[in-house]
């Protein structure tokens, strides 16, 4: 399948379409350089030896924000990293680019081949996804990397499910859904929002296929599929449980209030066909056109061969589904507390990206079963020529980034310190405490002090040490950075243990209980719910690792035949 | 491509041609199982399995054969089977033993359609047992070859995850007070570069601070003066050095270039610090418009 010439035409479309990004010092996008002050604050706690960073200490001037507590981590975990050992923050972030670009066509490409065994549909379905022009804008319009890259990592998640139900040799069908769980966690703690959605598609995609199997006898093949299911969501405990559990605690309510309401986000279903839009100057929601050929391939393939492409109509009834619910026809979905989290989709037009990959799938289906009643010869010129006519006249205008300059984006911690900067609109982490953003950049690390003279103090990022001299007991000494669950004080020298609490602005504050001369650590460290979701995400994999193990050569054998000493 | 050089020179191939064969076919034959199943057919797949393990068993027992032995029925041929397994290390022979009983029973003891209780530990056996003859029917240096491709990539793999903790977690790190602008950021102070610099905003005196990696004897500072090299408009004169351990500052001493100059620039200060975390330079003053420095060296 992958040494094929088709799999490496597929490969060169995918890269094709992200060249114009190294074209750019920067880009003109929704986000602006949101993704860059991001990575630059990972790489930087990384460098200070945090593996999972969580505060971001140069946010808002030096004030700091739990960044990473509520962000989903995988793109920064890729580019910090990247950014920490050879590159800088834009080169780590068009590679990681380029790797979403790659996983969607191999993705899909994977999935189509699965479900088809031909090359030529596996291309045309891969090579109309890339040149989907919602996924297209997600990098050059919006900026939205995580979104890109998780969109991306959907197709390669539900082709290893399937693949793991499709295959024949137990020990691989586990493994294959090993990988299916693993590279869904990762789907998940890409972008919250389509990880939650894409889990649903998903979710869905593999029931039906669970209960093929059921009714097929081969019923033992499911649980190790549905464990691998379950475990998904486990395996991005480390992320979800601190994110859900500390959303209380900051302004998280601006995240589905005024502009991010998804009420105020219906498209018109005049926008899924036309060239602008009333909202955006180049609409990326115009996705009509590939959805009704993928439509009409399907019913035109089902006609031919309804079993072998009546799927393709399962597929298509998916992604007209999840386009209703982008429509003001929708809104009944969308209603305030009818469905838990769903007003955190924000815009529902996200939806748009499983629903042209779902019409991508089934436009290979519906191509397999056309193109498998043509030669050899044919079939191949006809996938050229379509995949040829996808990226020239759906792709070609969506991809293309306009260029601005980066000096105005800060990219190190210096310069994102000397300014007032969030990478969120909507001021939606900062800690509840704290009623607005500030409006200049900190001073220095103390902003106040009563009783008690700071003798040094110095910064590594989100680690603090200082040195105080309090003159009478009970002397207190404010600290210039926002409170949050997860900071903690060391006192490495001193008559009595410092304590530390938040003062009524929300900023931290040190207790000195006793007069004399301090050394102390401030630290933010991992706060108390990352370790539950740190034990959830070590017992799905070691759910995960016992799934593979069972029937291997180092399962144990049951205990009444060890007993027994002897053949099972 | 490869596979054929190395059959050339030696490394490739089988150690018994017969045997290969066989275990080609019964991949062949487990390959069309796979499929069958892909489509459903269960039923059919299970037939092919049992086919390929057969093909395995068989194959192993004929390797077992010396050239004059005489025919034998099939339970003696799957014992020799057996044997040759166990000779060559092959775990689990009792569940083998049990997968072959199955098999090899009475067409009329079989289920027409069987269920996964009936199938699953059946093709378990033959997913096991396939590998491990592929491995044993290449000659010894193919294994050797083999062996030695996979300790090199597990070698290669270490070397890549240690080079890459030590760019992470072994080199100096820089903050600053401040910098003139994006691309004068402290860690042009660390890179190494000289053609990089650290620029203070104008006027500004300011401090960069050297992170150590582990804590280490510092014997001498050695600053190379900035200059910025398109203006030639600044450039550190008076500075300050501070040696930190984790308790605090240990030792400071204070220099100050001669003359602003846009060739290289050198200021060595004797500072002779155990156990330091950090440095921090403090540019006093400066020359022209503003202070930088291009590298901080410690020795």
């Amino acid at each position: 399948m992958f040494r094929d010439p088709r799999f490496v035409l597929v490969v060169a479309a995918a890269v094709g379409l992200w060249i114009p990004l190294t074209h750019v010092d920067w880009f003109q996008n929704f986000d602006l350089g949101g993704y860059i002050m991001r990575t630059v604050e990972w790489a930087d706690e990384l460098r200070a030896g945090h593996l999972y960073p969580r505060w971001a200490p140069d946010m808002y001037g030096g004030f700091g924000e739990p960044l990473f507590v509520f962000f989903a981590p995988a793109v920064y975990s890729v580019t910090g990293f990247l950014t920490a050992t050879f590159l800088n923050p834009v080169m780590a972030l068009q590679l990681v680019a380029l790797a979403g670009s790659v996983i969607s066509g191999v993705g899909v490409y994977a999935l189509i081949y699965g479900e088809t065994r031909q090359v030529n549909a596996a291309m045309l379905g891969a090579v109309a996804y890339l040149s989907a022009p919602y996924r297209l804008s997600d990098l050059y319009e919006r900026g939205d990397f995580s979104e890109f890259c998780c969109i991306a990592l959907l197709p390669a998640v539900l082709a290893l499910y399937l693949a793991a139900a499709g295959e024949a040799r137990p020990f691989r069908a586990r493994a294959l859904a090993a990988c299916a769980a693993l590279v869904h966690g990762i789907m998940i703690v890409t972008h919250t929002i389509l990880g939650l959605w894409g889990s649903l598609l998903v979710g869905l995609v593999v029931f039906v296929r669970c209960v093929a199997l059921y009714r097929s006898g081969a019923w033992r093949r499911v649980p190790p599929i549905v464990i691998a299911l379950a475990c998904a969501p486990g395996l991005a405990g480390a992320y979800i449980v601190p994110a859900m559990g500390y959303r209380g605690v900051t302004h998280a309510e601006a995240l589905i209030t005024g502009f991010y309401r998804p009420q105020n986000h219906w498209i018109p279903f005049s926008d899924l066909f036309g060239k602008t839009s009333y909202m955006f100057s180049k609409n990326f929601n115009r996705v009509g056109p590939l959805i009704s050929v993928a439509g009409s391939v399907a019913i035109a393939g089902a006609a031919l061969n309804l079993k072998r492409s009546g799927a393709a109509l399962a597929w298509m009834a998916v992604s007209l589904a999840l386009v209703t619910l982008t429509l003001p026809e929708g809104y009944a979905f969308w209603e305030p507390g009818r469905l838990p989290l769903a007003q955190f989709i924000q815009f529902p037009w996200r939806l748009l990206g499983p629903a042209v990959l779902t019409a991508c799938i089934a436009l290979g289906i519906g191509a397999a079963a056309i193109l498998g009643r043509l030669g050899e010869r044919l079939r191949t010129n006809l996938a050229i020529a379509g995949s040829a006519a996808l990226l020239f006249f759906v792709a070609w205008p969506y991809a293309a980034a306009v260029s601005v300059p980066l000096s105005g984006f800060p990219q190190n911690p210096e310069s994102l310190r000397s300014r007032v900067e969030s990478a969120t609109s909507a001021d939606e982490f900062l800690p509840r405490a704290v009623a607005a953003r500030p409006r200049h950049p900190r001073e220095g690390l103390v902003s106040a002090t009563e009783n008690a003279s700071v003798t040094s103090s110095w910064s590594d990022g989100s680690l603090h040490t200082l040195s105080i001299t309090a003159a009478t007991a009970g002397a207190v000494v404010h600290l210039a950075h926002y409170a949050f669950p997860g900071w903690s004080i060391r006192t490495r020298s001193g008559p009595a243990p410092a304590s530390l609490d938040t003062d009524a602005e929300g900023m931290l504050r040190v207790q000195l209980p006793q007069s004399g001369q301090y050394l102390l650590e401030v630290a933010y460290r991992q706060p108390p719910l990352a370790w539950v979701g740190f034990a959830v995400t070590g017992l799905s994999f070691l759910m995960l690792g016992l799934m593979l193990l069972r029937g291997s050569s180092w399962w144990p054998r049951k205990l009444p035949v060890r007993w027994a000493g002897g053949a099972a | 491509m490869a596979s054929q050089i190395a059959r050339a020179l030696g490394w490739g191939g089988s150690v018994n041609e017969t045997f290969a064969s066989s275990i080609a076919r019964a991949r062949a034959f487990t390959d069309c199982a796979r499929s069958l199943y892909r489509d459903g057919f269960l039923s059919e797949c299970h037939g092919y399995m049992c086919k390929a393990l057969s093909l395995h068993l068989e194959a192993w027992s004929d390797a077992a054969d010396n050239a004059d032995a005489e025919p034998v029925g099939l339970r003696a041929s799957r014992e020799r089977a057996f044997e040759a397994l166990a000779r060559a290390g092959y775990r689990r022979i009792d569940r083998l033993r049990a997968a072959a009983e199955a098999i090899d029973s009475p067409p009329g003891a079989e289920v027409g359609c069987p269920n996964s209780v009936d199938f699953d530990w059946i093709w378990t056996e033959v997913e096991r047992l396939a590998p491990f003859s592929a491995r044993q029917a290449l000659t010894p240096r193919a294994r050797k070859l083999l062996r030695l491709r996979r300790g090199l990539l597990a070698a290669f793999s270490v070397a890549l995850a240690l080079v890459l903790a030590f760019r992470i977690w072994g080199r100096p790190r820089a903050q600053a007070s401040a910098a003139y602008a994006d691309t004068f950021s402290a860690e042009n102070a660390v890179d190494g570069l000289e053609a990089t610099e650290w620029l203070l905003p104008d006027s500004t005196a300011g401090w960069v601070d050297v992170i150590l990696p582990f804590a280490r004897t510092v014997k001498r500072v050695r600053l190379i003066n900035a200059h910025n090299r398109i203006s030639a408009d600044r450039a550190a004169r008076a500075v300050r050095v501070t040696a930190f351990t984790k308790q605090g500052s240990s030792v400071s001493v204070e220099g100050a270039f001669k003359h602003f100059s846009e060739d290289r620039s050198v200021l060595d200060l004797d500072l002779a610090a155990r156990d330091v975390t950090r440095i921090r330079v403090e540019v006093l003053s400066h020359f022209r418009t503003g202070g930088g420095l291009a590298e901080v060296e410690l020795q």
